[in-house]
């Protein structure tokens, strides 16, 4: 209703009346989507060599961006963007995830530190898990970023040491616990631990998560 | 399990309203003798005009057309033909899915502007493709074969891989996600093919500002050129725009192009030119420590990170693959080619109306037809024993596919 008022008394939408209309979902979404526009930035950036985790950072900042519109309550654009989020999520949980757990278990490897091999990568795993789940195999989707996400605690705890291990362990963790709350929580507007929404909490987890793992550390990876 | 899921869910595909008018219009059916009779005026007037002969890269003259590798060309035509009837049930089949799972908007079929905005994007998507194709491994062992011909002339277009499928229908993804119904997926994606026909010929010149526009037959050779300057350039479908925009485009020079690929094929048999490099890609897979090296056999570029692989090419150097075929041998594979071709279009009329297994036979005995078509043509013994068989098993396959009941 009060989106039909806005829109009869004004036929441009101020900017702060857009973000006035974003719900908590959308901001938990905002969230994920600058950590990963962060990373990705300085990912991708020239010899950093880190472009698995740039590409990774991309696909699901890419998923987070659509995100926002479709958890706001902008008039039109839940619907507008939603078959375009739940692919872009898809393509994430399939292809994005595999290429993160590459790149922390082998960063000297070309398919981490090159944009080339990384993209392309990723882009087979996302298109054969898109075909996997589209013919049925619904499991795909889940099991891929959870065994993934097993990969990164066991590269966090082998391959690093001293506060980069710590740090990349909680990391590790929360993305562990991101993949237990969207297996295990139906609804999602049910609170997770009487803290947060379904929605939200996965939101932040996945930020914190990625935050822990791909933060830039000063302890080389042994190659 | 997961196989046969697949098989499942392509044979439910098959049903599909949609997939039965398409296979009922077998564009590509009503294209082939349209096709040959272009082939036919061109190696005409390649000899009328020329002599059959063009400047050769490195001095001397070369010829225009070659018996041996315009058979080829077209018998791996044929035997991509009849190996991407099966799997395309599935892949456009997906194309479906993910538009009726995440279509964002419903594209207008009776608009004309959705339909140009279509064929538009189907072209920007085409590029990207083909770019893999060329710029990663696993996918130039299934576009190498187009490439494999030294020769460039219309019979070339027709020289498709029958294995570019496993890769190509991901690119096209973003197409359904964006709304665009597949009955307009499947007529753009044709319109963009048979643009790409008319541009593998040498007899027509630079055409001015056709050329920076749009695919023309000058951007194309350099694009199937070996010269170092044109290796992995110009991969646009219909529009040129794209390379000019993303860095891949370069124009023809005054010098006469060598034609191929830098790791020859050797072979006019389709069955290797369509998996030698994937051999090859094995043998760097098999030996690689480790799985992340494992994955760069497979996906790094082929001539290497930094171009280090390509290296140099020597045009007066260069020679073609030529074998020097019998009069009588000639006619003979003439006489099988013209066979071969016509088992394609039969294929092609009556494969919605087999069972799987019947379609399996049917392509099988085309695949034995082509093997030994071109192993006589390489003077080979064994050419002519799988000659013997196949024509022997003709009259059981033949009862198979008309007297023991269809799908």
């Amino acid at each position: 209703m009060a989106c039909t008022a806005v829109h009869s008394s004004s036929p441009v939408e101020p900017w702060y009346g857009l973000v006035l209309k974003m719900t908590a979902d959308a901001f938990s979404d905002l969230g994920l989507f600058a950590v990963c526009a962060g990373l990705a930035w300085h990912c991708l950036s020239a010899e950093r060599g880190r472009a698995g985790i740039g590409v990774a950072c991309v696909l699901i900042g890419a998923a987070a961006f659509l995100g926002v519109f479709r958890f706001s309550s902008w008039p039109g654009a839940s619907e507008a963007v939603r078959g375009a989020h739940q692919f872009m999520a898809l393509v994430a949980a399939v292809g994005a995830f595999p290429i993160l757990a590459m790149s922390l278990a082998e960063p000297s490897s070309a398919v981490a530190c090159r944009l080339g091999g990384a993209w392309w990568v990723t882009f087979v795993l996302a298109g054969l898990g898109v075909a996997l789940v589209m013919m049925g195999v619904k499991l795909w989707q889940q099991a891929v970023p959870l065994l993934c996400g097993l990969w990164i605690v066991f590269s966090m705890a082998t391959r690093r040491s001293g506060w980069a291990r710590w740090r990349g362990l909680a990391g590790a963790l929360c993305l562990l616990a991101t993949f237990a709350v969207a297996l295990l929580v139906r609804e999602p507007d049910m609170l997770v631990l009487g803290l947060l929404p379904k929605t939200q909490m996965l939101h932040y987890l996945l930020a914190a998560a990625l935050l822990g793992t791909c933060w830039p550390t000063q302890t080389p990876a042994s190659a | 399990m997961l196989v046969l899921r697949v098989v499942r869910v392509g044979l439910a595909l098959r049903n599909q309203w949609w997939i039965r008018h398409n296979a009922d219009m077998s564009p590509i059916l009503y294209a082939v003798p349209v096709f040959l009779l272009l082939i036919a005026i061109e190696c005409a007037y390649a000899w009328k005009l020329r002599g059959n002969q063009t400047p050769q890269a490195g001095g001397g003259v070369r010829r225009l057309y070659d018996f041996a590798d315009t058979v080829g060309s077209i018998q791996i035509g044929v035997l991509s033909r009849v190996a991407v009837a099966f799997p395309r049930l599935l892949t456009v089949g997906l194309f479906f899915l993910v538009h009726e799972q995440f279509a964002v908007a419903e594209w207008d079929l009776q608009n004309p502007l959705h339909w140009l905005a279509a064929l538009v994007l189907y072209d920007f998507f085409y590029y990207w493709k083909h770019r893999a194709n060329h710029e990663v491994r696993i996918m130039w062992a299934g576009h190498i074969t187009h490439h494999s011909s030294e020769y460039f002339n219309l019979s070339t277009a027709l020289r498709q891989s029958s294995t570019t499928f496993v890769f190509d229908w991901m690119f096209y993804l973003p197409m359904a996600v964006m709304g665009v119904p597949v009955q307009m997926f499947v007529v753009v994606a044709l319109i963009d093919l048979l643009y790409q026909f008319w541009v593998h010929t040498e007899l027509i010149p630079k055409m001015g500002w056709f050329d920076r526009i749009f695919v023309s037959p000058s951007n194309h050779r350099v694009h199937h050129g070996q010269d170092t300057y044109c290796v992995d350039k110009n991969y646009g479908g219909i529009l040129i725009v794209w390379d000019r925009i993303f860095g891949t485009f370069e124009e023809e020079r005054d010098q006469p192009i060598a034609y191929g690929v830098r790791m020859p094929l050797q072979s006019f048999n389709p069955l290797w030119g369509n998996f030698h490099y994937y051999a090859a890609i094995w043998q760097d897979f098999r030996v690689a420590p480790g799985w992340a090296a494992k994955l760069e056999a497979l996906f790094a570029p082929p001539s290497g990170w930094q171009g280090e692989k390509l290296g140099s090419f020597d045009a007066a150097a260069f020679k073609r693959y030529e074998v020097d075929v019998s009069p009588g041998i000639q006619r003979y594979v003439l006489a099988q080619h013209v066979l071969n071709v016509a088992a394609m279009c039969v294929f092609l009329f009556f494969f919605k109306q087999w069972a799987a297994w019947q379609g399996g036979l049917a392509a099988a005995w085309i695949v034995c037809a082509l093997v030994a078509t071109t192993a006589l043509m390489e003077a080979r013994r064994w050419g002519w024993w799988l000659e013997a068989v196949r024509w022997l098993a003709l009259p059981f396959i033949a009862v198979a596919l008309w007297s023991l009941g269809t799908a």
